[in-house]
């Protein structure tokens, strides 16, 4: 019976970390799960693999985006925004304003002052490829 | 005593349901194309995949100003600069823009037949 009961209460938090509604909603962990969750936070970023992701990561880095935020495992450091590393973990983008689906992280990215009027992201005009591949490597920061 | 196994099984059902529906808006989820499509589910699916974020969208809760207005899209004669405005077209644009122009901004997101269609019957509510 327990093991059918830790299933279950399993799933559901799989669930609940799994769904990216529009609602910032808190994601409850128990003990074991929430060591995990928190060893995977404080790891570094992967290493990128395909082309496209490589492309994006050279875009993040040699582009605006590192001038103000981190990604640990890069030469990203800067504080001012805020820190990405775990980005595609988040549920949501822009402190809960819209889900973290690719779309919405495009226009974010793109023109963040009409999404969020105050924000202190500034607008980031991108070359279309160079979009898709920063969008790729933003998708690899698990 | 209440049977614990039995909804605890129930339980599991429940979260496994929920997570095929990929949390996105609830609709019908038929798989063959006599589905009738839902406008309405559509509207929401616009928020939810982002389309919003870059397009200027009546109904939606932001205005995007990244791509063009979708404002009376229903009454336009062509589609990213070169397809007519079928349904047929909007569906394939929305779900494969690179296929369409390689070099569009708009980024494939992964959309489904069943969740294209439904944007489309929402997107043709604007006229």
């Amino acid at each position: 019976m327990n093991g059918v009961c830790q299933a279950a209460t399993a799933s559901l938090f799989a669930l609940l970390a799994a769904c990216g509604g529009h609602e910032a909603a808190p994601v409850a962990y128990r003990s074991p799960e929430f060591e995990r969750f928190m060893k995977a936070q404080h790891d570094a970023t992967a290493t990128p693999e395909s082309t496209k992701v490589s492309r994006g990561r050279e875009v993040f880095l040699k582009g605006t985006c590192a001038m103000c935020h981190t990604v640990r495992g890069t030469l990203a450091h800067s504080r001012v925004g805020p820190d990405l590393t775990h980005l595609a973990s988040r549920r949501a983008i822009a402190s809960g304003t819209m889900a973290n689906t690719r779309g919405n992280l495009a226009g974010w990215i793109l023109n963040p002052q009409n999404l969020k009027p105050g924000t202190k992201m500034p607008p980031t005009l991108l070359d279309t490829a160079d979009l898709h591949s920063l969008l790729a490597f933003l998708e690899t920061l698990h | 005593m209440m049977d614990f196994d039995r909804a605890a099984g129930l339980a599991v059902c429940v979260c496994l349901a929920l997570m095929h529906s990929g949390c996105a808006p609830a609709g019908s989820h038929a798989a063959n194309g006599d589905r009738t499509a839902q406008p309405e589910r559509g509207r929401k699916l616009v928020s939810w995949y982002g389309c919003a974020s870059c397009h200027d969208i009546p109904g939606a809760s932001i205005t995007g100003m990244v791509g063009p207005p979708l404002r009376s899209i229903g009454r336009r004669s062509y589609l990213a600069g070169r397809l007519a405005n079928t349904p047929e077209n909007l569906i394939h644009w929305i779900r494969y823009p690179q296929q369409v122009d390689e070099d569009t901004a708009m980024p494939f997101m992964n959309v489904s037949e069943e969740d294209a269609r439904d944007i489309t019957a929402f997107l043709y509510t604007l006229r």
